[in-house]
């Protein structure tokens, strides 16, 4: 019994001192594996290499298209192992022009630069790398004619107009009766030359349809400087409804169409004029859906932003792309499901 | 390898507290090295810090040589340059998804367009290139203030993983803490366990001896050996208790077998005595209450004194001594001496009643009648001559007594003259006063007091069986011997 007991007690012995020993490496491999994670949580864990840098540059204004632009880039650039910087002014005062941000993509030896202007005047000068050789660069939506970039996708003015004109008559058919004044508001800041090449367009359109009389009334005003611009286009919009009676403002920036949408609530007016908008944001999305904008007419920024990169690497891996590409209008209506 | 107690104990507590020594060791190493991590984590902010007020200085430099051109400028410039590039700071040269590598990145190819375009602008303007000078020191200058800000920007990036670092190790450490308190009361109770079992091992064979031993101390000797055969301070004790056992079994055993041999003779003392009663009772028996008649025939005596009949007054006086002496008899053992003096006065008893029918011879030759012998036992073998050897005869009867020395026995025999007892008679007679092969009450009534009480009491008196004889004498008649053996054994001092 003596010895039975021994051996009871050697078991028992060894089975504790395995056990003390595994709960301790346990601990110690516990202890290790905390201190490991939590610097993996810091270091690089680059476990996809990446060759290309491309820097994406955008207005401070208009952010909803430029982030769903930069969505669109973005989603093309791991299938390029490319890194996409976004460049945006986080505020007013940290707002940098054009050529500043095309210097910096020099500095930091980009390997491309996709620009998206709210700007159609802004000039747009190739950056040099540090080898001298020019950094491709793609602009998007609107670019200066005279700019030396390679690539431009953006949209055919002419064609809108011809969309603006399409949605005035269907905003007449709902209202079942033609709107004689439409008012067309331009910031006179930004794009005043497209505004006019879609103006035109309108009008063309609207002329081609000879049964109804109407006349668009062009009302120009200024966002530059200090100063509350909602009430400038607020006093207008209240001008010409006592004026003219006027029963459709014409926008051609989401912004714009943002100002002319709160001057209505503004008034109390909301359900008496109508607005047709140029490209959407959350903002106008919504004043979609409360019925306050009538239509939004827009592309789809997504697939821009992604074309605009297999642009670019055309550009950078073949040398050549098209120079131009024109995107596919979209209307964006409340009744048609948003 | 003998493993003493005392080193088994050593050895038990060592292992314990070299177990918890160890773990303590190792925790603090742990400890210590998340401790050491955590006041590492902001190293990258000060490095970069370093970094760029080294940048500074370079810029600083070059400004100083712009707005100069002096020989001291120039090679300030070129000092701060040198040391800026001994300087070296780990930055990342690839893009990358991880904002901090990113950041880097930028960041060295900023360091990088900055110094190319301020060592151009230095080499334009030692050339006196004015326009080159100013281009590049324009692109410096930009590009610094890039520098700058990506450097502000990796610092808080910096600072925000640290912080984060710093958090999560600070959580380690008290986890670890937390853990490490958790492992030391695990481990303290398994020690506890382990030193339990261990020196269980130890004391238990001490209890399992201990509770032998108790039981051994109750007289309990029915306990299995130990089967402990480690050669230790504990085996030791356990083959040493082993012995103790086995030699006190052997003595039990050897007192036991002596006790048995004491109470069988206890036995045959006890049969012996109650066999003496039984011959003494039979013998009053047969005269229907002695004291009665004893004081009848005293008062005989006295009648026939009165009366001066002489001859009736001594019959009755024998008569009355015979029985007196009988009930004198409350001992088991007479003297030689006494036991003849009975036998004359019983002869003379037998001589009044039968006359002339038979002699009565006695020869002693043995000096020392003091020998000490059971009573009543020669006056039924002379009773038994008379009744049954004189059967049928009218006179010539012939009855010796004779006490003698032979072979150093003493020898008391009692022959007649008479039929005899036939062989078949006298066997059966030894045979059954055998103790052992016959009860004491199957003797034979017909013999009176009975030979068969006298062969027993003698046989348990002297305790041997070769005591008493019945041989056939040359006139057919029968002889009983009864023979002594050491008889200075039974001489009365």
């Amino acid at each position: 019994m003596v010895q039975k007991f021994q051996k009871f007690s050697e078991l028992i012995f060894v089975s504790t001192f395995v056990l003390l020993a595994l709960c301790f490496f346990l601990f110690i491999y516990y202890i290790a594996f905390q201190i490991h994670s939590s610097l993996d949580k810091n270091d690089a864990n680059n476990k996809v290499k990446y060759t290309s840098h491309i820097l994406f540059v955008g207005p401070r204004g208009d952010a909803d298209m430029f982030n769903a632009l930069f969505d669109g880039a973005h989603s093309k650039a791991t299938e390029y192992h490319a890194i996409l910087e976004k460049l945006s002014p986080s505020s007013v005062a940290d707002e940098r022009g054009l050529d500043t941000w095309l210097n910096y993509a020099s500095y930091v030896d980009a390997d491309g630069v996709i620009v998206f202007s709210d700007d159609e005047s802004a000039l747009i000068e190739q950056p040099m790398n540090t080898y001298g050789s020019a950094i491709p660069v793609v602009s998007l939506i609107n670019t200066n004619p005279e700019s030396s970039q390679v690539v431009f996708l953006g949209t055919n003015k002419y064609e809108i107009g011809k969309c603006f004109a399409e949605e005035i008559f269907s905003y007449e058919e709902k209202l079942q009766k033609p709107v004689k004044t439409i008012f067309a508001l331009v910031n006179s800041e930004k794009n005043v030359s497209a505004a006019d090449r879609i103006l035109s367009s309108i009008q063309e359109e609207l002329f081609k349809n000879k049964q109804r009389q109407r006349n668009v009334l062009v009302k120009e005003f200024s966002s530059k400087g200090i100063g509350p611009v909602n009430d400038e286009v607020r006093n207008l919009i209240l001008n010409l409804m006592e004026t003219h009676g006027s029963k459709l403002i014409l926008c051609f920036s989401a912004n714009d169409t943002i100002m002319a949408a709160q001057a209505l609530i503004d008034l109390n007016a909301t359900g008496e004029i109508g607005i047709i908008g140029l490209y959407e944001n959350n903002e106008t999305m919504n004043y979609i859906e409360k019925g306050i904008v009538f239509s939004v007419i827009s592309i789809d920024a997504f697939s821009m932003g992604m074309e605009a990169m297999e642009c670019l690497f055309s550009l950078i891996n073949k040398g050549h792309t098209n120079n131009y590409g024109s995107a596919d209008l979209i209307v964006l209506r409340k009744e048609e499901g948003l | 390898m003998k493993k003493g107690i005392r080193r088994r104990l050593m050895q038990s507590f060592f292992l314990a507290s070299g177990i918890i020594s160890l773990v303590v060791i190792i925790i603090t190493f742990a400890v210590s090295s998340v401790v050491n991590t955590i006041a590492n984590s902001y190293t990258s902010n000060a490095k970069l810090k370093e970094y760029s007020s080294l940048l500074v200085d370079v810029e600083e430099s070059l400004e100083g040589y712009m707005s100069l051109r002096t020989y001291e400028t120039i090679n300030t410039y070129y000092t701060l340059r040198a040391r800026f590039d001994m300087r070296s700071f780990d930055l990342s040269r690839y893009p990358s998804d991880n904002p901090i590598l990113q950041s880097e990145y930028v960041v060295f190819q900023l360091v990088v367009s900055f110094l190319q375009n301020a060592d151009s602008a230095v080499y334009a303007w030692r050339a006196g290139n004015t326009t080159e000078t100013k281009k590049h020191y324009t692109h410096a200058l930009n590009a610094y203030v890039f520098l700058m800000e990506r450097i502000a920007e990796l610092n808080d990036l910096y600072f925000n993983a640290n912080v984060q670092r710093y958090n999560v190790l600070l959580e380690v450490v008290k986890k670890v803490s937390l853990g490490s308190i958790f492992i030391i009361m695990i481990i303290i109770l398994l020690n506890i366990l382990l030193v339990y079992f261990l020196v269980s091992t130890i004391t238990q064979p001490l209890v399992e001896i201990s509770e032998v031993a108790n039981r051994l101390a109750e007289r309990d000797f029915d306990i299995p050996l130990f089967s402990y055969s480690k050669n230790n301070e504990i085996g030791n004790i356990c083959r040493a208790f082993n012995r103790m056992i086995i030699s006190i079994r052997e003595y039990i055993d050897t007192i036991w077998e002596k006790a048995i041999q004491e109470n069988e003779l206890r036995e045959k003392e006890m049969k012996m005595t109650a066999l003496y009663q039984e011959a003494r009772l039979n013998a009053l028996q047969t005269q229907i209450h002695p004291h009665f008649l004893f004081n009848t025939l005293n008062t005989g005596a006295q009648l026939a004194m009165m009366e001066g009949s002489d001859k009736t007054c001594s019959f009755l006086e024998q008569v009355a001594d015979f029985y007196r002496y009988n009930l004198q008899q409350t001992g088991q053992d007479v003297s030689l001496a006494d036991e003849l003096g009975l036998i004359e006065t019983y002869v003379y008893i037998m001589k009044v009643r039968f006359g002339d029918r038979f002699d009565f011879i006695t020869d002693i030759r043995y000096g020392n009648l003091q020998i000490r012998i059971p009573g009543m036992i020669i006056q039924p073998l002379i009773e038994n001559c008379i009744k049954h050897g004189f059967a049928g005869m009218t006179k010539g009867g012939k009855i010796s007594l004779s006490v003698y020395e032979k072979d150093a026995s003493v020898y008391i025999s009692v022959s007649d003259n008479g039929c005899g007892i036939p062989l078949e008679v006298r066997n059966n007679l030894l045979e059954k006063t055998n103790p052992i092969k016959s009860p004491a009450n199957t003797m034979d009534p017909s013999h009176g007091v009975g030979l068969t009480n006298v062969i027993s009491r003698l046989r348990m008196y002297f305790k041997r069986d070769d005591v008493f004889f019945i041989d056939s004498n040359e006139d057919g008649g029968t002889i009983f011997s009864i023979r002594i053996h050491n008889v200075h054994d039974f001489i009365d001092r």
